[in-house]
């Protein structure tokens, strides 16, 4: 017997999840999509057709893909470095791993700031070579990989700890190079996590605003991301603006939970494989 | 000489009943594994025995299509230990969840202490629940765990530590009682789980698979220990186990259970030698199903006809040629094909008429080598007739040419 | 060197090894180094006047006060949720369950201005709550709100997958010794996921401490009554007082790791109880 709760306690709990949800979750984002279009399907398209709009759009972009291209580089090797060797400082690298994660963002664009800004060590040679690095794109990139940072190992580790390292030992004794053990034995392993961890990192990228907004300098039309612009046109009173802009945002981030479901669905049920055979 | 205890308890039992016990026992048997039979009012049968505390009737139970429960009847008495033996998936743990009111029987009554239980909530039945994982309490100490029952019942601090104490004490576990379970060993862990269950001082104690999370070594040590406690306590006692071995070895009832019914009820030595059911047969003992048996000496009356009949390595004698022979009339040709030692005896495969069969043979006695050429003399063997099981003795034995029932 | 210490056949330590130390270093390690070097360049009184200005101290109370109500909120609710989301069967369950993660793929500056543009005295949901008097946009509250939002997938997503775990039979068990369903949850089952519960209150209350984009725009950001930590890091980086935004990081980051080290002996001490080890 599944020993169970009174009818009415269970209809009541359901209720309040619901009602908290409806209230936390929902609503906020039907309103952002309602105001949106609130003056008309041309207030709208005019808003995210503006120049300075389409160019927040192609610079998130850019900035996510590139996030993403740098935290799958590094969630790959760490991940691999981490679950198939054993080495002194292994569990200080892990822990430094998810520092990021404790961080405020607002601190994570301070970091940058100190490290590449006008009063750096740095500073004298970067300008010498003309690198411009905050209140520019790299250091708008910095600041998101920064943030994102995480996200990939995090996933892959847990997936590959409880895989084991016994079929690459035994394709590495059969005299398999590491490119061709990573493809062939242990990313189908990891297949699932490894997208879901992609997801996670563009949901983060694309939306980051606090680290960002330190390192943009706000230049209209150059720095801006997509979440930088809509605050520009929020205290600017476009309201209609900003709100048809978060809209692609909401878009974005329903399609990014779909996703994630049926990648935490399928990785979850391959988690589960691996452990049952380790 | 196995041979001739076999007999003595098959007349013993079967043809001169002694005492109203063995009666009542042996009816409710019936019931139990005659489908046709159990209309004789468990009822009336129970009120006969003043002794019974525990009784199921007709209780079924279904999960969805499966039926977990399918029309068990069977009575447990006062101070006795009984073992529910089953295989898996044959219900035995439905059942004593049933007994426990942690699952609710579909139809049919539990009657504890002659009193119906139906409707009475699990923690009013006065039972002890050992479950198979213990489910020991992990955040709580091992005092703590046994003494959560009493808490609950807002009993007075001093007796709570009083009854804890005299609990851990009595299973063996003092100066034990801060440590958490998973600082036990599997053992001890099962002894917290023995104690948390007698805490509230049940009259029926259940326990779900008891020695299953043991380790082989220490779980034949905790029988000894278990059924002695039991018996100290003075508890009536249900428990469910897949191992004949544990069953017979501990228990004082058995309660055979095979696709959610019960098919024999009875004392170990009496669902030993007389199982009865065609079932009981296979699943008791160490059981070689043999075909066609009527092409064996000494059982040429069966014909041949085919059939299925059971043997068992201690229906069988071997012995080397050139040693003496009682029956050598009705004595078979066989050849050695295996041979394992197994401690006090040697087990031997042997092939007799293009059957492989098991016996036993004592090292006292001269070794038989793997390829040697043997006679071998079967006793007796149960005859399988549908759902039923008949003891049939080798002619030479048999006064009577004839097949009789138990 | 680093060959000898791994005794592994599978190939491949050295470049995995490399590239994600080198990664590390450059995103992680040297910016957050930077910040310490940074902060040495300031004496110990510098430090602490800045840090004991009654506008930054105001700013700390309005961040750990709103924060601790949003994670409290936020441990309660999560329970709630993690309950109804294991124990019950109902029509939408899965719906409600991928909704969870809402926040984490929504960006914060969009459930910044929705939230925002909701609560305004004038907004749909504001208008309510003034007509009773209670302002919540650029108040307390409206903070609060903000950080519960962005909270909300900590606590759930912690407890869930242990209570999955709560074997039936500890109920069971309880139930036969007398316990009521209260009783039963207060002693058996809250002690299973208790461990849980902190590492997602204490989660979530080290991210509500860290946040910015959502909350932002609904706090109204008056000095001394609604400015958060990390926004007096912002304005204070905005007139380039960097001694001043690097003493106040520090300060948030020594909260921050003051957080997760209670967490971790807490979550040490439970699972020495757990595998045995005292």
């Amino acid at each position: 017997m599944k020993i169970e709760d009174p009818k009415a306690v269970k209809w009541t709990l359901i209720g309040i999840t619901a009602a908290f949800l409806a209230v936390m979750l929902v609503l906020p984002l039907t309103y952002v999509l309602f105001t949106a279009f609130r003056s008309g399907l041309e207030g709208f398209v005019a808003a995210v057709t503006d120049k300075y709009a389409l160019h927040a759009v192609y610079l998130t972009v850019i900035v996510t893909l590139m996030a993403v291209a740098v935290n799958v580089v590094f969630g790959l090797y760490t991940a691999w470095a981490l679950t198939k060797f054993s080495f002194r400082g292994k569990k200080l690298l892990s822990t430094i791993i998810d520092l990021p994660l404790t961080v405020s963002p607002i601190i994570a664009g301070l970091i940058f700031v100190l490290t590449f800004g006008r009063q750096s060590v740095l500073y004298p040679y970067l300008s010498d070579l003309h690198i411009k690095i905050i209140f520019a794109v790299p250091g708008i990139v910095l600041a998101t990989v920064f943030v994102t940072f995480p996200f990939i190992s995090r996933e892959i580790i847990p997936v590959l700890n409880a895989q084991g390292k016994d079929e690459e030992e035994a394709a590495a004794l059969m005299g398999a190079g590491a490119f061709r053990i990573f493809r062939q034995i242990t990313f189908p392993h990891i297949k699932w996590a490894f997208m879901y961890g992609v997801v996670l990192c563009t949901a983060r990228a694309m939306g980051e605003f606090g680290a960002v907004s330190v390192l943009s300098g706000h230049l209209r039309g150059k720095t801006n991301t997509m979440p930088l612009y809509i605050e520009i046109l929020y205290q600017g009173y476009d309201f209609t603006g900003a709100f048809a802009v978060s809209s692609l945002l909401v878009v974005m981030a329903i399609l990014i939970l779909i996703a994630r479901n049926v990648l935490e669905h399928r990785s979850k049920a391959q988690y589960l494989k691996n452990r049952r055979k380790a | 000489m196995t041979q001739n205890s076999a007999s003595k308890d098959q007349k013993e039992s079967g043809q001169t009943p002694q005492g109203s016990r063995q009666i009542r026992e042996l009816d409710q048997a019936n019931d139990a594994s005659l489908p046709g039979g159990r209309t004789t009012q468990p009822e009336a049968d129970a009120a006969g025995s003043e002794n019974t505390y525990v009784e199921l009737r007709h209780v079924s139970k279904s999960f969805g299509d499966f039926k977990a429960s399918d029309d068990v009847s069977f009575t447990v008495e006062k101070g006795k230990l009984a073992g529910l033996l089953g295989p898996s998936g044959s219900g035995k743990t439905t059942i004593l969840r049933i007994l426990a009111g942690l699952e609710t029987a579909d139809s049919g009554d539990i009657l504890i202490d002659g009193k119906v239980v139906n409707d009475i909530p699990a923690s009013k039945r006065g039972i002890g629940f050992v479950f198979q994982s213990y489910a020991l309490f992990r955040y709580m100490t091992v005092f703590d765990n046994i003494a959560f029952g009493l808490a609950i019942k807002k009993t007075d601090r001093k007796i709570i530590a009083e009854k804890v104490n005299h609990l851990i004490e009595l299973v063996g576990l003092a100066g034990l009682g801060g440590r958490y379970p998973t600082q036990l060993s599997g053992g001890q862990r099962q002894r917290v789980a023995f104690a948390r269950a007698l805490a509230t001082e049940p009259h029926l104690l259940l326990l779900d698979e008891p020695f299953a999370a043991i380790d082989a070594k220490v779980r034949k040590e905790l029988r000894g220990w278990l059924k002695e406690l039991i018996q100290r306590v003075g508890i009536t006692s249900i428990f469910v186990t897949h191992d004949q071995d544990e069953a017979i070895e501990v228990a004082d009832q058995i309660i055979i259970t095979n696709r959610g019914h019960v098919e024999r009820s009875g004392s170990p030595l009496e669902i030993y030698n007389n199982p009865q059911s065609s079932f009981v047969t296979q699943f008791v003992g160490q059981p070689t199903v043999i075909e066609n048996p009527g092409r064996f000496k000494g059982f040429r009356r069966l014909g041949d006809k085919g059939g299925k009949a059971v043997l068992r390595p201690e229906f069988i004698s071997v012995t080397k040629i050139g040693e003496p022979l009682k029956y050598v009339i009705t004595a078979e040709d066989a050849v050695v094909e295996e041979s394992y030692f197994r401690g006090g005896d040697f087990e031997l495969r042997v092939r007799v008429n293009d059957q492989l069969l098991t016996v036993n043979r004592p090292i006292t006695q001269e070794p038989i080598r793997v390829g040697e050429q043997v006679k071998i003399f079967i006793s007796s063997l149960y005859l399988l007739d549908g759902d039923k099981a008949v003891t049939v003795m080798n002619e030479s034995l048999s006064n009577r040419s004839s097949i009789y029932e138990i | 060197m680093a060959r000898k210490k791994t005794k592994s056949v599978i190939p491949g330590f050295g470049i995995s090894f490399g590239v994600s130390v080198s990664i590390l270093s450059l995103i992680v390690i040297i910016p957050l180094c930077s910040l310490v070097i940074y902060s040495s360049q300031l004496t110990l009184e510098q430090f602490f006047e800045i840090i004991t200005r009654p506008r930054v101290l105001a700013s700390y109370k309005v961040s750990l006060a709103t924060s601790f109500i949003a994670s409290v909120i936020n441990a309660v609710m999560g329970l709630v949720m993690a309950w109804v989301l294991v124990r019950y069967e109902f029509p939408g369950k899965r719906i409600l369950d991928g909704m969870i993660e809402l926040p984490f793929a929504l960006p914060t500056a969009v459930a910044g201005i929705s939230l925002a543009h909701l609560t305004v005295p004038n907004g749909p949901v504001g208008a309510v709550f003034s007509g009773l008097g209670i302002d919540i946009a650029y108040t307390w509250v409206g903070i609060t709100v903000a950080m519960t939002f962005i909270g909300i997938p900590f606590v759930v997503r912690s407890i869930q997958p242990v209570l999955e775990n709560v074997e039936g039979e500890y109920e069971e068990a309880a139930y036969l010794m007398g316990a009521g369903r209260l009783q039963t949850f207060f002693r058996v089952v809250l002690p299973e996921i208790r461990p849980a519960l902190i590492a997602g209150f204490t989660m979530a209350f080290a991210r509500c401490l860290g946040e910015y984009g959502s909350v932002v725009f609904i706090a109204g950001n008056k000095p001394y009554e609604t400015e958060i930590a990390p926004l007096m890091i912002m304005s204070e980086l905005q007139e380039f007082d960097y001694p001043a935004a690097t003493s106040v990081a520090l300060t948030m980051l020594l909260m921050a790791f003051v957080i997760l080290f209670v967490n971790a002996v807490l979550q040490s001490r439970a699972s020495a109880i757990v595998s045995g080890i005292r």
